[in-house]
Formats: C-alpha cells, structure tokens, sequence
C-alpha cells in the first residue's frame, strides 16, 4: 500500500472490484481497494447469487439488461470462470390478480428490450420437470436472466484489476476519512493513512458509517435476509424460481440455494434463525414437492441495505467533489455490480457515464425525487 | 454370497436375530435388523458405495461412524444418505450413488417438527457425554441426552481391551463393559431423556436442533454440554481414496460392534495406541496384519501393547511411511518406505507390501462444529488434535451456558473423557441449583484427572492444555 492514490475504493465486494478493474481498464490504475475483511466478505458473499432484468421500473430494467449483457462475457472478459449460467427467472402467480399485473410488467419489461413472457403451467413444466403445476396459476419467464458465482466473480474482478496494477489490501479498515484545504482526502486506515483525490464508497452495509464519516447522511435501512443451501445434487433445478418473497436456484456446484424474507427490518444481527429454516422448507416443498428430501448443508444470513426507493445511490455528492457513492442496492448489489463498476469507472475517469445516472444521485433524496420499484424479492 | 462376518471371536460374542432383506443396486443382500446398511453391505463383500462427486473416484468406508462423506448412497429414492449410521429395515432398496446425489425421485414426508425446553442437553452419548448426563441427572438436574448413532455409547462400544488407570477408573476393565454399564445407568435414570439417531446441527440464537429420519426437534436449553467426540486423520499419500483405505478406529468398528471382517491382510499406518489395539484385536478377529509402520523413530503407543503384536510374529517397522495405495476398484499393495529425520522418504528403500486394507491410525480431529457455530473462543493446539474450546477448570467454554467434554474438548482417551464429562454435567447443574450431589464429588474428579495427566503419556495433553485451559 502507499500513501497516496487518485482514488481510493471503499469496499472489497463485486461492486467495488468492478469499479476498480473498469477504471484499470480505461487506463486509470492509481487505484486502491481497501477491504476490512475479506474480498466478498460482506454483502457480495451472502447474496442469492441470482441475476435478472425482470423489475418493474424503466431504470433497473435499462441498468440490468445491460448488466447482463456484461454477465455473458464476464467469464472472457476477466479471463476467469466467473459461472455465469443464463438459467432464466421463472416468476410463478397464483392469484388471476397477480396473473394480470404480470401480464402489464412484461408488456413493460418488453418495451425496454427486455423480452419477458407469461407462460401457461405446462410450458412451466417443461422448463422445471420438477415443479408442482398446482402450486400456481401462471409463469413470468425470461430466460436471460440468470446466476454466477459470487466468490468467483470477486477473485475475477480482483485478479484482472491486480493484473492492471491495481492495489487491493484486504484486512484493512477504515475509521475515518479528512477532507483538506486543497480539496483531497485523507483516508485512515487501519494499515496507514492514504492521501487521495477522490474516494468511492462501496461499502455495502458499512456504506452509511463511511458517508458519515463526510457527514453525508444516506437514508438507509438494513434489512435482515436469511439464505441456506442444500447439499449438493446433480443438474436438475433449470431456472430460478420465485414465488412472492421465496426464490431459489441451483449452481454451478448443484447445491440448492435460496431464501424468503422472515420480516427482519432494522436488524442489528446477521444470526440464522429456525424460523427461517421451516418457513422456507414450507414455501419451498410448496412448488417442488421432492425437496423434501434433500438435506440442508448451510445456512447464513446478510443485509439488504434498504434505500428508501429500493434504488442504488450512484456517483457523485454535491456537498463532497471527489466522494462517489455506489451502494443502497436493496438487496440487488450483486447483478448490477458489472454494469455499475462500468458507469462508476465512466464518471470518475471521463465524467460522462454511457448511461445517465443522474437521476440515481443522492440529491433525489433531499428534492423528493424518488424512484419507484416493486419487485424486491427475498 | 460373501459373508465376512466373524463367528467366533475370543472376548465378543453376536445375537444377530433373523435375518431381513435389503436390494443394494437391484441385488438381494442379506442383513441383520441391528446392522446398519453399510455394514451389512460390507459383510455381503460391497465395498464400494458411491463415487466422488468431481473425477467419480470410487468411494467406500473410511469413518464408519457418521463423521465423514464417503458412504454416501440412495436409500429409499433418497440421495446422500449416511448408510454407516442408518440401521436397515426389511426391504430397504439402496443404490450406488455416482456422482452428485440425484434429484430424490420420492416425495419424502416433511419433518414433524417440535420444540423442547430442556435444563440441560447433552449433545454425545459416548464416554462424556454418559457421564456428563448421570452425574447432572443425580445432582437433581434434568437432562436430555442427543445422540445420531442408533445405540448409544460413542466408541466405548468397540473398545475391547482393558482399561489402565487406578481401579476408581475402571482400571482392568473392558471399554464395552463400561459402556454396557453407563447406558443401563442412563436408561434406568427417570431425570434423562435419550433422543438416539438425532443429529444436532444446528444453533439457532441458543436454541440447538437436532434431526432424525422423521423428527426434528428445536431444544430451548438453559445449559449445554457438547461432547461430540473427534474424527479419525486422512493421511497424504498417492491414491489414498480408494476403497480398503480407512480409519482404524473403522475397522474397530467393524470388527467389535458389528462383528465384520475389515479385510484379510492389513497394513498398519500409525503405532499409536490406536494403531498397536486394532492391529492386536484385528488378530484377534482371525485377520493377518502384515505389519505396522510409524513414521517417528519409536513406538507412540504403551509398550505392553507393542510387546503383545510383537509376540505374535508382527513386525512393527518404525521410520516408515505410506507413500501409496496400490489398486484401482480397491487396495492390492501398499508401497512404503524409510523415512529422514525430517519425515521425507529416502529414495531407494520403498518396498511393496501385499495386503488388501490400509488402516490409518494417524491420530483424531475435535469434532468442533457446534462449538464454532456457537462462536466460541477456540485455540489450535496440536497437542488436543486441533482447533479446541477455551474452558475453565470445569469446562465451562467462553460462553458461560456451554460446556464441551471429552474428544470434542480435545483428544485423549476414554477415561479422562469420562471425568471431564462427570466434571462439566455437575457445574451444570450446579449453576441451576441442583446441589444434590456434593460439590467435593466433583473437586475430588477434577483431582483424580490431574494425576491421571501427570504420567509420562499426560505430558502432551498438558502442554495443550497450558494454552486452552483459562484460569481464575
């Protein structure tokens, strides 16, 4: 580590490996990532692991269409198998209600490019054999939308942005961060303090602790989502399945992983609980009823970082020149972490992201600008 | 049909009942109803019951006692079952499984669940764990007592030999007639409650479940005293995978519980005390063991152990190690050789030993996993066999309502396992004011352990115990 770099990346995850390796990639490679743990250690390590454009806001259907257009040479790309897999989002509606509100967000969803369609249980059927054709009335089926693996997809953004001479220092935390006179930072870290022009905050749940350190105050709610993982089994699954706040696929290594959301907001722990585990069992033999069988093998838990929106909070601060922000992902970091570290690394390298972001900035908050998403799952 | 069961034995003795019927690949094998699958298996000459989910090596016993992956098959249409710890039933329909486990073709029933307080849960029904349920149960205390085997125990009921120590210790008697006595105490004891085939895996914000077949059960318990014993060492040599390579505490199992035949001509790696019993009662058993090698330069184990293989014409071969397995499907050879004093091979003295098993007696490992999943101070130590709790004099671990006991506290021997059990199932109480055994009972235990630790074989264990043990 040295004393000082042009920029700084707050956060050891996908999002700020992206932002690194993307600004590496332009030719911008005085760049460190500071990680307090372990790369993936926080929210990136605990995720779902699921990919998809499906949402129901015109921005998150833009920003993860283009994710995924990255996702499907991520592998190439970083030069590391990544398991990018385009397994596809099976949504499953068993109310007529629900059927038709699918049928107006795929009408949406296609406008944009995203060529989601509702299908009849039988077609169901034959993408997942294993499903309970009674458990729903119709599909919502997009087969771009995918998974990878968390674990690697960090070790590939990290590798490739070391390959480009960029620091990453893991085990090493931030306590806090001066501005000064001539309008740089001073970042202290638990290894020594850096001197830097701009700073990235990509801290995941730590996001707010780090803005406050500027005294930024970003809105922020954590939510406690619970996951477990089934041993391993041979290829079977197909898609991703989601049914109201249950969702679960199967990776690249055959485990079964997924999770439904338990109501924990304003958490303050990551432990597992119980009732966790039977409300998931319950939901989830609901669709597949042969995962009865199947035996747990983990069980963990991470943070939703809930922006008031649902919406990331993305580049610049007004009241802060030089201090990014790329976190508030509301629990969808981990499939919009390519897409993100591309127009992150735009701004800061060029300041003119090919995507317009302006309408994700922190300032929405304070003019009551907010954007509108329903489709948070888990 | 093959049949490697033994029939006459000089100490043990089998009432195998009636035979029952189970297919294993769509063959009929015959078993019997206290056997369990992989054993009865193993008896009908199956030694190899899945392959490896990566390059599909074949895979066959290696723990015998549901510490490890390697028996793996589908039971029933149901994937990654553990069949060295699921006892048959007549008609049981078992298969290889190649690979990953397949998707179950079978709608299992759901689990009942249930939730339970308990004043104090007992997670091992071995050595530690027994005596940790009767002396907490005779302070006054209410105990409930989890155990995943079919049968209580844990490895006191293969343990044929006779005890050493002072005769308060059972010093001259046979770990199977220790056993037999603790389970009859713990089952005529109204204060316990025994859940056998539960696995507990699981803490849930203080709570611990526990799992059967059909059941599972979430424990609410005030205290708990882990004592989930250790697991046996791989040892890293060229092929070592492969079925006829096992834990010698395996072929104990084998042999002892189950009255099989491990093999017919066994090569001995490690002259620990484990290593020097098994190979003895493998004769015993009518089984040629075609030598004994230890990688240091002398015997680990007591030397009256030593001096009965010896006796018997078996050579123990010391500087030497297993360089590879022999055998494709299964072990044919070993190939062995001299070592440096820095433990490397020398090249030139390899020599190839004809034999059909290679038991690995290279030491135990803490079964810890509950203690980490309670977030538990832990230590490495190498003289306990690996990562261990910090504890007290009592073992009361860093969290002050959990205690761990025996192997799982670190590795040693029956006996002290038992004191440390007797030590921790009395604090227990204690801290729930159950006084109804006198707490000089417990001092006087905790007194008796430090001189049984004070010869020259406790020496190790009390060098471990210098960086896991905390005073106050």
């Amino acid at each position: 580590m040295r004393s000082s770099y042009d920029c700084v990346i707050i956060g050891g995850g996908v999002s700020g490996l992206a932002i690194a390796y993307e600004l590496a990639k332009r030719g911008y490679r005085d760049v460190a990532v500071l990680e307090e743990s372990y790369l993936g250690s926080g929210s990136t390590g605990r995720c779902g692991s699921g990919i998809r454009a499906q949402f129901t806001s015109a921005d998150q259907i833009v920003l993860l269409r283009e994710s995924e257009a990255i996702w499907e040479h991520l592998s190439e790309e970083l030069e590391y198998d990544v398991h990018f897999k385009a397994c596809g989002y099976l949504f499953l509606w068993d109310t007529p209600e629900l059927v038709d509100k699918a049928r107006q967000n795929v009408a949406f969803q296609n406008r944009y490019g995203v060529m989601s369609r509702i299908i009849d249980r039988q077609e169901a059927k034959e993408i997942c054999p294993s499903l309970n054709t009674d458990s729903f009335l119709a599909g919502q089926w997009y087969d771009k939308d995918g998974m990878a693996f968390p674990f690697d997809t960090v070790t590939g953004y990290a590798r490739a942005a070391r390959r480009q001479g960029v620091d990453i220092m893991t085990s090493t935390r931030v306590f806090e961060i001066e501005t000064t006179a001539a309008h740089t930072f001073t970042v202290h870290t638990t290894q020594g303090n850096i001197e830097t022009k701009n700073v990235v905050n990509a801290a995941g749940p730590e996001a707010r602790g780090i803005a406050a350190m500027l005294n930024v105050d970003l809105p922020y709610r954590l939510d406690k989502h619970q996951i477990m993982a089934t041993e391993p089994l041979e290829q079977f699954l197909g898609p991703m399945l989601v049914k109201g706040a249950l969702y679960y696929l199967q990776t690249h290594r055959g485990n079964v992983v997924g999770g439904t959301d338990t109501g924990d907001q304003n958490a303050t722990d990551v432990d597992s609980t119980f009732e966790f585990l039977t409300k998931f069992a319950k939901e989830a033999t609901e669709i597949v009823p042969r995962l009865a069988g199947v035996k747990l093998m983990r069980q963990w838990a991470g943070y939703y970082v809930m922006s008031p929106d649902a919406h990331p909070v993305l580049g610049p601060v007004d009241e802060v020149p030089g201090f990014f922000q790329a976190n508030g992902y509301s629990g969808h970091g981990f499939m919009m972490g390519p897409i993100v570290g591309r127009l992150l690394a735009e701004y800061i390298a060029d300041g003119k992201p090919s995507i317009d972001i302006d309408h994700y900035n922190f300032r929405r908050f304070a003019r009551g600008e907010l954007l509108t998403e329903k489709a948070v799952i888990g | 049909m093959e049949d490697s069961r033994i029939t006459t034995h000089p100490i043990l003795a089998w009432d195998r009942g009636n035979p029952v019927h189970v297919t294993y690949d769509g063959k009929p094998v015959t078993a019997y109803p206290q056997e369990t699958v992989a054993m009865a298996l193993y008896a009908a000459g199956v030694k190899q019951y899945s392959t490896s989910s990566r390059f599909y090596r074949p895979r066959g016993m290696f723990c015998a006692i549901g510490k490890c992956s390697s028996c793996m098959m589908r039971v029933d249409g149901i994937p990654n079952t553990r069949t060295c710890v699921l006892q048959v039933r007549d008609g049981m329909d078992v298969e290889t499984q190649h690979g990953d486990g397949r998707f179950p073709d079978v709608q299992a029933a759901m689990k009942r669940v249930k939730e339970n307080d308990a004043e104090i849960l007992v997670i091992g029904g071995g050595p530690a764990g027994l005596e940790a349920s009767l002396w907490a149960a005779k302070a006054g205390a209410h105990v409930i007592l989890v155990d995943q085997n079919p049968q209580l125990g844990g490895q006191l009921v293969k343990q044929t030999h006779k005890f050493f120590g002072s005769a308060r210790e059972n010093a001259g008697t046979r770990g199977i007639t220790i056993a037999k006595k603790l389970i009859a105490e713990v089952q005529a004891e109204p204060n316990i409650d025994v859940y056998s085939g539960f696995t507990a895996f699981g803490w849930f914000q203080g709570s611990v479940c526990a799992a059967s077949q059909d059941h599972a059960v979430l424990f609410h318990p005030r205290k708990v005293i882990v004592a989930t014993g250790a697991a046996e060492k791989m040892l890293l040599f060229k092929n070592n995978d492969i079925p006829g390579v096992f834990g010698a505490g395996a072929a104990q199992t084998l042999m002892n519980v189950y009255g099989i035949k491990p093999g017919n001509k066994v090569l001995m790696v490690g002259a620990g005390n484990v290593g020097l019993i098994v190979s003895y009662q493998l004769m015993q058993a009518g089984i040629e063991v075609v030598g004994v090698i230890e990688g240091a330069p002398r015997v680990g184990g007591y030397l009256v152990h030593a001096s009965k293989i010896a006796r018997n014409g078996v050579h123990i071969l010391t500087r030497h190690t297993v360089l590879e397995s022999v055998g494709t499907d299964h072990v044919e050879a070993a190939i062995i050789a001299e070592v440096d004093e820095q433990w490397q091979p020398i090249p030139g003295t390899e020599q190839r030993i004809e034999c059909d098993t290679i038991c690995l007696s290279a030491g135990l490992k803490p079964s810890t996993e509950l203690l980490e999943q309670a977030k538990l101070d832990l230590v490495f130590s190498a003289e306990l066999g690996g990562w261990v709790a910090k504890r007290n004099w009592a073992m009361r671990t860093s969290n002050p309502d959990i205690f761990a006991a025996g192997d799982a506290s670190g590795v040693e021997e029956a006996s002290t396992a038992m004191m440390e059990g007797k030590i921790a199932g009395l604090q227990a109480a204690y801290d729930l004011s159950h006084t109804d055994v006198p707490m000089e009972e417990q001092k006087e235990t905790r007194r008796n352990l430090d001189d049984l630790r004070a010869g020259p074989f406790g020496a190790k264990i009390c060098i471990g115990l210098k960086c896991v043990e905390v005073l106050e």
